[in-house]
């Protein structure tokens, strides 16, 4: 998608967008002059999309250190009369929650939205939380949008809606949405900015609670009729099918994919699309429930719709049967899809209905293919000098003598198999937070807590304080990559770039532990793996909360700079007289770029995904690799 | 669908993360949405990206709904690495339909470590003919670096993916689109469409 797109003034225009590139360009459709995000997938393409035509546009966007600032700044913009957006992952919205609970009572003026990217499965998450939830739980509308183009519409819509009741309006996107691609047919470009316009005589507060919950009432029931009307629900039924579907947000898309593939026929089920799952359409709902004895409820996540149909029901004294993930239709963990939404159908209908069984074919026995750290990736050297440190001044197997709390990064994948570094993988910043608590616990051990700097800037920095201010003996290793590289290289305080590419103070982690007085603070190259280790060993021996910053440009930014740089990348050379073959490299290491040649018992580098780090070199115990260069040359 | 002139498509990408099949399946999508057809194209982002395997689903008619494809309803696999391919094929081919597979190969961390074996690869494309209607193989990666850049063999299997006709639009619909959505190299990326083009159309002797 190029800028030049989200930038055309053509309504009626069809291109094909990202379900994220689609809010972006919703945002500026709706006007939106502020903008604020923490990258998070699914979420992170939003922000990007937006951030690259924010000064064309001529509003304003940023990459904030967290998501609840990334709230406040949007919330503050609304009410100060222009139209914000905020845009986070469904786990981001727990770092917001705080501000919302209040924002809620306190309302807006413009029109704000907060888009909750939620990932069932969790695809590129550690849980499967459905944020309709907050939506209840803030008492705020919510809406559900199902197609990428129905994405664009809903910022334009849910920043009317809020306009008109006063209140951020939540927009519920998952994976299968912010990563589905579609085509959308362009809207008009507003022709004028807004000018602030704050009211000096209201406080924005939730102050005294009572009356302003009563409020953010008052304001949700203004709207009621509106929200029967948004264009993202619709009944297909002539009257007289045998059962009713109601499919929330994207469940819509596997209902009709579900009816297709049983060779049902239009008329023998109807189908309610439901574009805001709370609060509900009361009106459109109730008229769908009385018209069928038999309700199919189609939605991904938690039974959120499902819940409020019986609720809806008792007050209607209806007795319609509600199947659906509550009666084991559908699954209640991991995400739907076409084949467990037709199982549902097909059973509801007594149809025989199996999904085709899968079998490689032949017998072969297919490889895994499991998510690795890059090539020299400096996770990975940094992941084998902890091993080491531990193991030479523990004298043991580093998972019995030391304790690691890992953190959020792609440094994540350093709890599975085979790097298995962390005794607990919890939220943003918990790495710190967690070993704390260790710490006190009187386990007698390295406590180590393990995080990028991006993550340290998002919420490790209270947590470090608080192991300064209350006496913790741990070890703070923070891995400077330069860059948030999990969810696409997006700056951050460390790297001195805003997302608008405006150049900012740079953020050094050692600065900040320095002004939190932690007495141990040291910065090394991880490619320099006997200083790393014997700065962790001293680290271990000194008491007290120490920080150690390994810095280093994460690889794949680091090759693309080599390229730029004409700096080439060649490869190690292993002395195949040398190599006894212990496969020491390979299973210590974990670089994916060297590689068992059976044939020859002996250890090799391939060439096309080393990227000349120069570590594996140092480590080889029969010190058989050796030359190389590329991006440990940077 | 008992049409002449082809209506809808429905394919998968398979590959490994980092081989571009984003921009391929952008690409397509692209010339869809340009010849008025309705698009649907879900992909494999973010952490699961880092030496994973990736499947794009792409669904192009006139109107869609799943983003996901049903289990073997996929009337296409273009394959950008074997192992890949024939894990897509076992699960989203249509049984009787085509496969295009980029013959190389790329081992997962399991194989490189002496973990697992990677099988052989006659194995693999004799598995995916017991499956398919037709399977047609072309050294993507080669072909890219005639064309003068190896980070085009994502180009060089949008060419092949033209060559077997099984879109609903033209090949040139789709080598325009190739112009359009690839903003640099636009002289060697289009060779390496031609290239892969070529290749297939030879093979398959049309």
């Amino acid at each position: 998608m190029s800028r030049a797109v989200l930038l055309e003034d053509a309504p009626g225009k069809k291109v094909l967008l990202l379900g994220n590139e689609a809010f972006a360009r919703g945002a500026l459709e709706a006007n939106v002059q502020v903008a604020a995000a923490y990258p998070g997938t699914p979420s992170s393409e939003i922000m990007e999309t937006l951030a690259s035509v924010a000064e064309a546009a001529g509003i304003y966007a940023e990459w904030s250190v967290n998501e609840k600032v990334a709230f406040e700044v949007a919330y503050a913009a609304a009410v100060a009369g222009l139209r914000s957006m905020c845009s986070m992952k469904h786990v981001g919205v727990n770092v917001a929650s705080d501000a919302i609970m209040v924002a809620n009572y306190a309302g807006v003026e413009a029109g704000m939205v907060i888009i909750s990217a939620d990932d069932p499965f969790g695809h590129s998450s550690q849980n499967e939380q459905d944020n309709r939830m907050f939506a209840k739980f803030s008492e705020l509308p919510c809406l559900e949008p199902a197609t990428p183009q129905e994405a664009k519409d809903s910022v334009v819509i849910g920043c009317e809606l809020s306009e008109k009741c006063k209140l951020p309006v939540i927009i519920r996107s998952l994976t299968r949405l912010s990563h589905v691609r579609g085509d959308v047919e362009l809207g008009p470009l507003p022709k004028e900015k807004r000018k602030p316009n704050l009211n000096r005589d209201i406080t924005y507060t939730g102050f005294p609670a009572p009356d302003h919950h009563k409020l953010l009432h008052d304001r949700l029931a203004s709207i009621m009729e509106d929200l029967e009307k948004v264009p993202f629900n619709k009944i297909e039924a002539k009257g007289g099918e045998k059962i009713g579907i109601i499919a929330s947000g994207i469940g819509y898309n596997y209902a009709k994919e579900a009816i297709k593939l049983l060779n049902l026929k239009e008329d023998d089920v109807a189908v309610l699309k439901l574009g805001v799952p709370h609060p509900l359409p009361r009106r459109l709902v109730s008229n769908f429930l009385k018209s069928y004895g038999t309700i199919y409820v189609v939605e991904d996540g938690f039974p959120f719709v499902e819940e409020q149909l019986k609720v809806l029901c008792y007050d209607l004294g209806i007795h319609p049967t509600i199947l659906g993930k509550l009666s084991g239709h559908l699954p209640m963990e991991g995400e739907i899809d076409p084949e467990k939404v037709t199982l549902g159908l097909a059973k509801i209908l007594g149809i025989d209905y199996k999904p085709p069984e899968v079998k490689v074919p032949g017998d072969l026995e297919l490889p895994r293919r499991t998510l690795s750290l890059c090539a020299g990736c400096a996770h990975l050297a940094t992941f084998y000098a902890i091993k080491q440190a531990v193991r030479r001044e523990m004298k043991g197997d580093p998972r019995k003598v030391s304790i690691v709390c890992g953190d959020i990064g792609c440094y994540g994948l350093g709890l599975f198999r085979p790097y298995n570094m962390f005794n607990t993988h919890i939220c943003m910043g918990a790495s710190i937070g967690c070993a704390n608590g260790f710490a006190h616990t009187g386990i007698d051990q390295p406590i180590i807590a393990y995080l990028g700097e991006s993550t340290f800037f998002h919420a490790g920095m209270p947590p470090l304080l608080n192991a300064v201010y209350n006496g913790a003996n741990i070890k703070v290793i923070v891995q400077d990559n330069l860059t948030t590289a999990m969810t696409g290289h997006q700056p951050n305080p460390g790297v001195g770039l805003t997302a608008m590419g405006k150049q900012a103070p740079r953020m050094l982690v050692e600065d900040i532990a320095k002004a939190f007085k932690v007495p141990f603070v040291k910065v090394v190259d991880p490619y320099n793996v006997n200083e790393l280790i014997e700065t962790i060993r001293e680290a271990i021996r000194t008491p007290g909360p120490a920080v150690i910053v390994a810095r280093r440009m994460c690889a794949e930014l680091a090759r693309r700079q080599a390229r730029r740089k004409g700096i080439q990348i060649i490869p190690p050379k292993i002395d195949k007289e040398k190599c006894t073959g212990c496969k020491y490299c390979i299973t210590q290491l974990l670089c994916p770029a060297l590689i068992w040649r059976e044939d020859e018992k002996k250890a090799d580098i391939d060439p096309l995904l080393c990227a000349g780090c120069g570590v594996c070199a140092q480590i080889c115990p029969q010190k058989a690799i050796s030359g190389g260069s590329g991006i440990g040359n940077l | 669908m008992a049409t002449s002139k082809k209506e809808e498509i429905t394919l998968a990408i398979a590959g490994v993360g980092g081989q571009g099949t984003l921009l391929a399946s952008q690409i397509i999508g692209h010339a869809a949405v340009k010849q008025g057809f309705s698009v649907r194209i879900s992909e494999t982002f973010g952490m699961s990206q880092r030496g994973g395997p990736v499947v794009s689903h792409i669904r192009i008619a006139k109107n869609v709904y799943s983003p996901l494809i049903p289990l073997m309803t996929a009337e296409l696999i273009l394959g950008f690495e074997p192992l890949e391919a024939l894990r897509a094929a076992t699960r989203f081919l249509a049984r009787g339909g085509s496969v295009i597979v980029n013959t190389r190969t790329i081992y997962p961390v399991e194989v490189n470590r002496g973990d697992m074996k990677y099988p052989p690869l006659e194995k693999m494309l004799e598995a995916l003919k017991s499956i398919a209607g037709e399977v047609v193989t072309l050294d993507a990666t080669s072909l890219a670096i005639k064309a003068g850049n190896p980070i085009s063999a994502n180009i060089v299997m949008l060419g092949a993916l033209a060559a077997l006709e099984k879109l609903p639009f033209k090949p040139e619909d789709l080598r325009e689109a190739v112009r359009e959505r690839v903003p640099r190299e636009v002289e060697t990326n289009l060779r390496a469409f031609d290239l892969g083009f070529q290749t297939i159309k030879e093979q398959i002797g049309k």
